[in-house]
Parts: C-alpha cells; structure tokens; sequence
C-alpha cells in the first residue's frame, strides 16, 4: 500500500460521556453533555472492573483510558483473544500524549521533598512515562511492531493517526494502533493551564459563541485499528470507514495562540485534503478543533475559509469538544472516532452550548440540534464509491497543526 | 544513618507476603513452592520490596543475589538470609 486509503476496523473510547465508543456518538447527537463543574471528568470509569490489582496499580489514568479503549477497538476488529490477526513484527502502535502521568510524577516529588530520595517510589518512571501506553498495550495486545509515543500537545493523537496512514503506505506495517490519551485533571496542571490564560473563566464550553471564554479542560483517550485495505478485506473484517488523507503545518507565530489569519492551519486542511484526493466541495462534514477559546475558533473559521473556500459556508461543522471537553493529548483521537461515527451514524451531533452567535463567525456551526449529514450521490459525480467525507483538525499549542481526512 | 533493630524472621517472613499482595500477587497462590512467574512478581516487585526493606529494617538488598531464584521460597531463603 503505497497510496490511498487506510481501512479503519475497529475503534474505541473514554471520555466523559462514558465508556465506548457508540457512547460518545450517541450521548453526543442526543446533546448530552459530560462536562461538570468546569472540567470533563471521566466520572463512571473504575479501572478495577477491566483491569487486574496490578495492572491498575502499575498503570496511570492516561494509560487505562487507553488500555480499555484499545480493547473495545481490538475486540471490534476481530482481533481474536485481542492479539492482532498477522505477523506481530508487522503490527505497529503511534499514540498521542501531551503530558503523560503527571499524577504519579507530582505525588512523587512530594514524596521527594519531604521523606527524601530512598522514599521515591522504584515505579514511579516506567508508570509515568509518555509512552506507557504503547509499552502496556504491546505486553497487552503481543504486538512487536515499532511503537511509540507523540507529544503535540493538543495535536498529538491526531498526529499519531496521520503517522501510522505513513507507516501502511510505506508497508512498514500491515496494522498500526493508533491514537491517544490523557488525564491531566491535576491542581497543578490546571492551575497551569489558568494562568497561561487558556482555561475557560466561566467553566463553560462554547465553542464559537461570542459568549466563549476559554476551553475546559478534561480527560479521555481514543484508540483506532488502522488496517491495510486489501489485509482488512483478506481476512474477512468489517471495514468500518477509512483514513484518506492527513495533513499538517506549524504556524511558527506564537508559543500558544494560533494566526489569527488561519493562512497555516487552512493549509494543513488543504494538504490533508490533497492527500486524500479530495476537493474542497467533496467535503460533507467538518469535526472542529472548537476549542472555546476566543483565537481558536476565530483562527479555525479563517481557516476553513482558506482551505474550503465558498463550501466554507456550506458544510456543517461541529466541535466534539462543546460535550466533552478538551482532553488534550486524547482530543483528536476522540475527535477522528467522533467524527468516523457521525459520517456512519448519518446524523451531525450539534455544537452544544452555542446559542449566541458571534458576527464574525459566520459559518454553519451546527447549534441546537443534531441534523442529517447531507446526501450524497450513490457513486459517480462528486463521491468516490458514493462514501461521505469528513474533516478532523486539531490546533495545538506550539502552533502544530494536524488534520485527518476519514470516509465512510 | 539511622540504625534500625532488625526483625525476627517470622516477621520479615509475614512483612514479605503482605508487600507481594499489595503489589498485585494473589493470596490464594502464595506457597514457597509457588514460582514468581506465576504469582506475576518481576523484578519492579523486588525493587519495590528492596526499598520496603530498606526503608523499614534498613536491610540492603542486593539485586545480584536473585538471580537464580525461581520460587517465592527461594527469595524468602535470600531475603532472610540478610538477617544473618
């Protein structure tokens, strides 16, 4: 697999809204919202019910999200006893994390500081550390592929998804796990990202209200099975939609805050969408980065009119984040199974919480209610193999920028 | 450093077991017959159970003397053997 599609075969996912993936979609197009008190906690998620005495003890939030979602995902693959269905060395694993166990690691240095360097606990590195999870789902899942971990910030997962489409079409795998997670909900974590101006001062989520004040942090991860077309339909899997394209840029403008301009997020759009051999106007739905805050979203509306141009106007675009939150290194994971699940669902679940409309936003964010994705001819004209394409960004710190392009 | 009176065997012995449940090991396998791969005990638990030791009786446990322990009642016969 040189070019083209990779085939998605199985997905998974925790977040606020629940465990599962079809949670996360339904909860959603219903308009349910996960986020309490200023923050999108996965409240209902007790590792003990999935996972041994030891294995919760020996793991951090960020990676039991990710264990128990890659177990959903490798179960609806059809991977039998979880273990992928080829070689193990040509089974592959890129996840996204932003921050990786800061929990452990901040308990630690207390520890540290009051009962001195013999007291640190002997696990508190191999439970900390960013890629944990790919180093607990290949003792998990037997895989024997390269793996590894991407720190982006908020495009980290986003980006692990665009690396391994890489890894198919370069056949360095015949599967890649791919995807992220992150819990972060610490005091000092959150007090950081306060004082960095970033957090919303009402608590509430609204992306692309004029009332927005800022995201609302959470904590979630997302796992996908990505697949080589022709291995997917040779032994027999449901292919549930595919990876086409992806796309990235760095703004290289400013540490945090994104061009206001959306000239470079727009050309990510525009690469993903080249990638993946698509017009703009072949675009049904757009998953929005949507953070909430007063430069995303202004930045991110430049930059679908950069990248879409008049179809820009057209297409209804809705953030994820408006029902969950912002998980950071699991958002765009979420955020691409979201989206994969919209476009098979049929259905474009709503910008929840934008109800006052800013003049200079003036696209189709979807407020209200959820609405029929729109139709699309059975084949020919407009549609390759009649499938609905969808957008997935992501706009990190640091200026990364990381878009996906998925059909179904 | 703080010199700390060193516990009867019976009750390092008892100290031990309670370290391996917390960590993970199942009560219902411990036996000194049991091997550590059955109870799942790698060498992270024997780090974790050095700096207990440490830490509680001030023994230094030396990671070269498990090296040939297969069973929880061999590292029982080399962790008591410190108290000699």
């Amino acid at each position: 697999m040189s070019e083209g599609s990779a085939a998605i075969t199985g997905v998974g996912a925790v977040t606020p809204l629940g465990i599962g993936a079809d949670t996360l979609y339904e909860r959603w197009r219903d308009g349910v919202c996960g986020i309490e008190d200023g923050v999108g906690r996965c409240d209902g998620f007790d590792p003990a019910q999935f996972m041994s005495r030891k294995q919760v003890r020996r793991t951090e939030r960020f990676v039991q999200f990710g264990t128990i979602a890659a177990r959903e995902a490798a179960d609806q693959a059809g991977w039998e006893g979880d273990e992928p269905p080829y070689d193990p060395h040509r089974v592959a694993c890129v996840l996204g994390v932003s921050l990786g166990g800061t929990q452990v690691l901040f308990d630690q240095y207390q520890t540290l500081e009051q009962d001195g360097s013999d007291a640190v606990w002997p696990l508190t590195i191999p439970v900390s550390m960013p890629n944990a999870l790919p180093a607990v789902l290949a003792i998990a899942h037997g895989f024997r592929g390269e793996s590894r971990s991407i720190a982006s910030a908020c495009s980290s997962s986003a980006q692990a998804i665009g690396e391994g489409l890489r890894m198919l079409r370069q056949d360095e795998a015949d599967a890649v796990i791919v995807g992220g997670a992150e819990a972060c909900l610490t005091p000092f974590i959150l007090a950081a990202f306060k004082m960095a101006g970033a957090l919303s001062r009402s608590g509430q989520c609204r992306p692309f209200d004029e009332r927005r004040d800022g995201f609302v942090m959470a904590e979630g991860g997302g796992i996908l099975i990505l697949e080589q077309e022709d291995k997917a339909r040779g032994r027999g899997a449901e292919i549930l939609g595919y990876l086409s394209g992806y796309g990235a840029s760095t703004d290289g403008y400013h540490l945090t805050a994104p061009a206001e301009d959306g000239e470079i997020c727009g050309h990510a759009i525009r690469s993903a969408l080249d990638d993946a051999g698509r017009a703009p106007e072949e675009v049904d739905y757009v998953n929005a980065h949507g953070t909430s805050t007063e430069a995303n979203d202004l930045a991110e509306t430049n930059a679908l009119k950069v990248a879409l141009g008049g179809h820009a106007h057209e297409v209804p675009i809705s953030s994820t984040k408006s029902v969950v939150g912002h998980s950071i290194g699991g958002a765009g994971a979420i955020e691409a199974i979201a989206t994969l699940l919209t476009l098979r669902g049929g259905v474009v679940p709503p910008t929840v919480g934008l109800e006052v409309p800013d003049e200079d936003l003036d696209l189709n964010y979807v407020p209200g209610d959820s609405i029929p994705l729109p139709e699309r001819p059975a084949n020919g004209d407009g549609g390759r193999d009649g499938r609905a394409v969808a957008i997935s960004s992501s706009f990190a710190f640091g200026g990364h920028n990381a878009v996906v392009v998925i059909e179904a | 450093m703080e010199l700390k009176t060193p516990p009867s065997a019976e009750k390092m012995g008892a100290r031990i077991l309670e370290a391996l449940v917390e960590f993970g090991a199942d009560p219902e396998m411990m036996s000194p017959e049991a091997t550590l791969e059955d109870l799942e005990i790698d060498s992270l638990d024997m780090f974790e159970l050095a700096q207990i030791l440490h830490q509680e009786y001030g023994i230094e446990v030396n990671p070269d003397d498990f090296e040939d322990v297969k069973t929880l009642g061999d590292a029982q016969q080399v962790l008591l053997g410190y108290l000699k």
